[in-house]
């Protein structure tokens, strides 16, 4: 009878609190000066090791570096007031303001940042982006080997001076330096807890962690010490817990929500009251399907260009994602500095495409194709379902299509040439999304010949030629260009077929004032204010 | 009957190392490089290859699980039997252990309180079809059970949401705040009602069972009141069958919060599962499923063992 | 009872019959004859079952025949019950394309015939259940429960201990693990075999990999069941009876013992039917079902699981992509349990005075 008296203590309070809830629904959106959103719960907030946006939201909030990026993705001044630039370009010397203090009042130093980077590019921690963002200083490498205990590139001149030496010159490097891994951590904050020191971050950002809850709750409060213009909120809930954010937004339980596919019609409707919380930011990032170029058929320029023409990428964009995504012409996305707007695409023309794939040298053997998508996920998707349809019926070839685990489809996709590992796909489905603002990182490292992320091993001198001539280039107008022009090239030669680039939509209640969506995750909540 | 359940605890540990060499085996030959994954798209074999040495991905198979299971006397790598089951490769820096416990409270705290309303009101269906065997309510109340049972997550959660929360705002919608807060509700009334049908359907059984049992006939004779009769010589019976489901519910119950978890987005241990596989995070997939064992392991022991104090009839060697 | 189900001419002829000496069997079905609920649950069963295997026969369109200009037409057949459920929607936007009678259920997303699509998915689910039998937990379970409830000793914790292990296993996580690691390379060999590489197409080797590694863990649960009910009866009067009066091992365990689990036995496999198609359903979601382009009840459902495309479902300004194949699901899940609990009924010898 025991079992009968424990069930019916728990249906009794069940009810009773079935009663308390019905009340204190509404209340969860917080008062003035406080923030709701949906967070993702984040693999780590130490800037050194975090590689993903689910983490950056936080840390470039908690944190800050030399330069960041304001909402136009300019690289404008941050711990840094000013930095000069040496005439080879290889040595940049930053001059530190003197009103930076970590949230626990002690001042920051240039030693603190040289402490950073060395940290982060030590071995032990096992940073998988340090070699990225820090790699172009001189004696990194060296660092990351285990032969060096310093950068010998950096140094403290004084207390608010610091200066880096680069391997050879690169423009891109303040680019590099936006990102959350050169960010200035607290050596004693790091060493004081061990490897869970981040659950208490010292950071130096226009936020503080007050609470992680983990899989429940992140809460930030403002750092009233910010040597910027402090924040105007005071507190940001970041719920981590939760389901659809659509229908937690409609049900008041946040402030700011993403708009999904089948919202997103109904939102635009201007007859809809939610139309007037509605505001879009583009995303950096490119969808694409991929060529191995080493492999039949697609050695043949005329066969990518065949099925890149017989592909509808408009109604992709437009019908089958109804407009949540903008129509992809090249590969480098809309709202990056050096994006070209009149870039020429392969049009969509099932005659031609035909035509295209009778020059080929596949004509009438035709080898069987795979196409293969990264998706640990039940189906391959509506836009890859439509896309497959395309090619059989307006250019009569039968596509297989394969998923492969993204752990998988990783390693299988890759080149190795250690180990003389060949991109194991013919075909396949693949996203690239912006690490810092600047072409470089779309057109170099996609498509350098040389590049290791060139998955295709797509060879093309001529853009090789000018992606090396951008490189040394200091003028960002002439660098720009080049790759403009080497980006028409490659779509052109369908190196790859651009599907499209994303778009954040997203509702903000109209309490909340001054919400800028920006293309990449920078530190914006502190321009946010809730009446 | 002691050195029963001495053997019982004996068996305990060593069917969990086959479980934890079972997984850990899988999990390494499984597809997919964790490091790759860490690393993302960008492509350097050189760094790849570092990681892997510094998290000692690179040493061979069985002294990887030797290490996983023993721990290799350092501080920081205690082994699974002192209670550490690493770090995780995706929540850098994190040992699993810590993000396993506070979801295991959560899913323990929902899952218990949803087993107790499904029994509970399973075992009433059950009385009440039991009571008025041959009336229309019997199958009235088996089916209606059934029908909750049958009802899958999937359509009960979003057509809940969308009825309470957002048109008439009467519930949250998802989360989780504690077993206090209202937004458990949701959630409780879809899982709780998994085990009805099956609950309602055995106690009706069972209890129509012992019914025709001459002790309750017996009890009747001596001129025992219908309730005394109903509680002591029926019920306390027919409900020993429920004690085994309810053990081996289980199972059932922790896969229902996969998707129940993962739905109403509660941190609980089915959420962190659906996710680390997702994440191929190997540590933490390998640690939820030998906790998931132990827990299992130890419910059916302590049936087994309840069932013999509840029945004598059944002898344990 | 009190539901009619519009075969109560087929009970009513047994209803009352003398028996004279018929089979356990027999007398079962006889039984469950005269139950209405039940005897509808398994017409709506056979009824599924017939639709999924001769179905996609009939189908009006192939399930992958895409026309993006039709997306999302609202269904035909279901213009009634929008209409009732219209009358809660505030919003009174029409559909963008109107309702014809040449897309029966209407399409979706990407304009494929809705109706074509759901007869291929309860074939992919026919098959699903069909796997599960084929890979036989149930048999394995059932005689091993059987021996060791009765023989014990040695045997038994053998087999329990063993089973033990086996059963410690989370079998949800492990169809996860399992079908993460090991279905790959199956699957490729599978592909590489001409004379079977079509069946990989169908999802069957997906089933056979998934279920068969999952039988190998669940035949425990099933044999601890049968165990629990062969230690009861075995200390009951009767056995007692029959073993003093010298009856054989043998004898008892056919006479008297397995006839006292079939009521345990057929919920297990009543269960286990409608289990494999609700495993098909929970695997999709989880990302493990079925290669594409298959349809399948539960890619369809987890495609279309989106709160606000369920409102444009209730308003008819969308086909019922996802309240269908989700409502047969749900029939045939419920109809199984009716089943389920009528053959119980039916088949145990002592709980059936009626």
């Amino acid at each position: 009878m025991k079992l009968c008296a424990v069930a019916c203590a728990a249906l009794l309070m069940v009810t009773t609190v079935a009663c308390g809830g019905a009340a204190g629904t509404s209340s969860s959106g917080g008062g003035a000066g406080q923030l709701t959103v949906f967070g993702s719960e984040p693999p780590t907030l130490d800037p050194a090791l975090m590689s993903d946006t689910s983490a950056s939201e936080y840390v470039v909030e908690i944190f800050s570096g030399l330069v960041s990026l304001n909402t136009q993705l300019q690289i404008v001044p941050d711990i840094a007031e000013s930095w000069d630039i040496s005439k080879d370009g290889a040595t940049y010397t930053f001059k530190l303001r003197d009103n930076v203090k970590f949230h626990s009042g002690k001042p920051v130093t240039a030693k603190d940042f040289k402490y950073s980077w060395e940290r982060a590019t030590d071995p032990k921690l096992g940073s998988a982006t340090a070699d990225t963002y820090l790699g172009d200083i001189k004696g990194v490498a060296e660092k990351l080997e285990g032969k060096a205990q310093e950068i010998s590139g950096v140094k403290a001149l004084d207390d608010r001076t610091l200066q880096v030496e680069l391997e050879a010159p690169r423009f891109y490097f303040l680019a590099k330096m936006t990102y959350p891994t050169s960010f200035v951590v607290d050596k004693e904050n790091v060493d004081s807890g061990g490897k869970t020191w981040i659950d208490k971050p010292n950071g130096t950002g226009p936020f503080r962690l007050t609470e992680w809850k983990k899989g429940e709750r992140i809460v930030l409060e403002r750092n009233s010490n910010y040597y910027q213009e402090p924040a105007k909120l005071t507190k940001i809930n970041f719920l981590l817990a939760g389901g659809s954010a659509m229908t937690m937004y409609e049900n008041n339980e946040v402030d700011i929500s993403g708009v999904g596919i089948n919202d997103i019609e109904r939102i635009k409707d201007s007859s809809n009251p939610l139309n007037k919380e509605f505001v879009i930011a583009p995303s950096l990032d490119i969808w694409y399907v991929g060529f191995n170029t080493e492999v039949p058929p697609f050695d043949d320029a005329k066969v990518r260009q065949a099925f890149t023409a017989a592909i509808d990428r408009d109604k992709i964009a437009n019908v089958v994602w109804k407009g949540l995504l903008t129509r992809a012409d090249g590969v480098l996305p809309p709202g990056l500095p050096g994006y070209n707007s009149g870039v020429q695409a392969i049009k969509f023309d099932p005659a031609r495409a035909k035509q295209l794939l009778q020059e080929s040298k596949y004509r009438g053997t035709l080898p069987p194709i795979t196409y293969t998508i990264p998706s640990s996920s039940t189906t391959i998707g509506p836009a890859s379902e439509a896309l497959l349809e395309m090619i059989r019926t307006n250019l009569g070839v039968e596509v297989k299509v394969q998923q492969s685990e993204w752990a998988q489809f990783l390693g299988d996709v890759k080149r190795n040439p250690l180990q003389n590992k060949k991109n194991k796909y013919q075909m396949y489905e693949l996203g690239w999304s912006a690490d810092y603002p600047d072409p470089q990182n779309f057109v170099d490292i996609l498509f350098y010949s040389k590049s290791l992320d060139n998955n295709g091993s797509y060879s093309n001198p001529q853009v090789d030629r000018l992606i090396e001539q951008a490189r040394g280039d200091p003028n960002p107008g002439d660098r720009s260009k080049k790759y403009q022009e080497a980006e028409q090239l490659l779509v052109s030669d369908a190196a790859v077929v651009p599907l499209y680039h994303g778009k954040h939509y997203q509702l903000v209640k109209p309490k909340v004032k001054g919400y800028k969506p920006a293309p990449m995750t920078i530190s914006h909540y502190r321009y946010i204010s809730v009446e | 009957m002691l050195a029963y359940i001495v053997r019982r605890l004996i068996w305990t540990p060593i069917g969990l190392l086959v479980v934890t060499f079972v997984t850990f085996g899988l999990g390494y030959y499984g597809p997919g490089d964790p490091v790759q994954v860490l690393m993302g798209q960008k492509n350097d074999p050189a760094v790849v290859e570092r990681i892997r040495r510094e998290r000692g991905l690179d040493k061979p198979f069985l002294e990887q699980y030797a290490t996983y299971v023993f721990g290799d006397g350092s501080e920081e790598r205690r082994g699974v039997i002192r209670g550490d089951f690493g770090e995780s490769y995706k929540f850098t820096g994190q040992r699993v252990s810590d993000l396993i416990f506070s979801r295991i409270a959560v899913s323990a705290q929902l899952g218990a309180l949803s087993l107790a309303i499904g029994v509970t009101i399973g075992v009433i269906f059950g009385l009440i079809a039991s009571t008025n065997q041959g009336r229309w309510v019997d199958p009235l109340t088996i089916s209606t059970g059934l029908l909750l049972s049958s009802l899958p997550v999937f359509i009960l959660q979003p057509i809940l949401a969308y009825v309470l929360s957002r048109q008439f705002h009467l519930l949250p919608s998802s989360g989780w705040e504690g077993l206090l807060h209202p937004k458990v509700i949701m959630p409780t009334l879809v899982m709780c009602l998994g085990p009805i049908g099956g609950i309602a359907r055995l106690m009706r059984a069972s209890t129509l069972e012992v019914i025709n049992q001459d002790y309750v006939r017996t009890g009747r004779a001596k001129g025992l009141s219908e309730g005394t009769v109903r509680l002591h010589y029926i019920t306390r019976n027919s409900i020993l069958p429920i004690f085994t489901v309810v053990g081996l519910s289980l199972a059932s119950l922790v896969e229902g919060a996969f998707i129940t978890e993962t739905l109403f987005g509660i941190p609980g241990v089915g959420r962190l599962a659906v996710d680390a596989f997702f994440a191929r995070d190997y540590p933490i997939i390998m640690a939820i499923t030998l906790l998931v064992a132990a827990a299992y392991v130890m419910a059916n022991l302590i049936v087994d063992i309840g069932y013999t104090f509840l029945d004598p009839r059944i002898r344990l060697q | 009872m009190a539901t009619s189900s519009g075969i109560a001419a087929l009970s009513d002829q047994a209803h009352g019959r003398s028996t004279k000496s018929k089979s356990l069997w027999a007398l079962g079905w006889e039984r469950f004859r005269t139950k209405k609920l039940a005897m509808g649950s398994l017409l709506v069963i056979l009824l599924f079952y017939v639709g999924g295997a001769i179905g996609p026969m009939f189908a009006p369109y192939g399930f992958r025949e895409q026309n993006l200009d039709n997306s999302f037409q609202p269904g035909w057949l279901t213009q009634p019950f929008c209409a009732v459920t219209a009358m809660f929607e505030e919003s009174k936007a029409p559909p963008k394309i109107a309702p014809s009678p040449e897309h029966l259920l209407g399409t979706d997303r990407l304009g494929r015939d809705l109706f074509s699509r759901i007869l291929w998915g309860m074939r992919t689910s026919v098959i699903v259940s069909i796997a599960t039998i084929i890979t036989g937990s149930i048999l394995l379970g059932v005689t091993l429960g059987v021996l060791t409830g009765y023989l014990r000793g040695r045997l038994d914790t053998i087999v329990m201990r063993v089973g033990e292990v086996f059963l410690a296993f989370p079998g949800l996580l492990l169809v996860i693990l399992i079908s993460a690691t090991i279905r790959p390379r199956v699957l490729a060999w599978a592909q590489s075999m001409p004379s079977i590489s079509g069946l990989v197409e169908s999802g069957l080797v997906d089933y056979v990999v998934v279920f068969g590694a999952m039988s190998v863990f669940s035949w425990v649960g099933v044999a601890r069941l049968i165990r629990g009910q062969v230690l009861v009866q075995r200390e009951m009067d009767y056995v007692t009876a029959a073993r003093a009066l010298g009856a054989r091992t043998s004898r008892i365990v056919v006479q008297h013992i397995i006839p006292n689990t079939l009521n345990i036995v057929i919920i297990i496999l009543s269960g286990s039917l409608g289990g494999a198609i609700g495993s098909e359903l929970v695997l999709s979601w989880l990302g493990v079902g079925i290669q594409p382009p298959t349809p399948s009840l539960g890619v369809m459902i987890w495609e279309n699981q989106s709160q606000s495309l369920l409102v444009d479902q209730f308003a008819c300004r969308v086909a019922p992509v996802f309240l269908m194949p989700i409502t047969i699901a749900s029939v045939v899940f419920f109809c199984f349990a009716l089943m389920g609990d009528g053959l119980n009924d039916a088949f145990n010898p002592r709980t059936t005075r009626r």
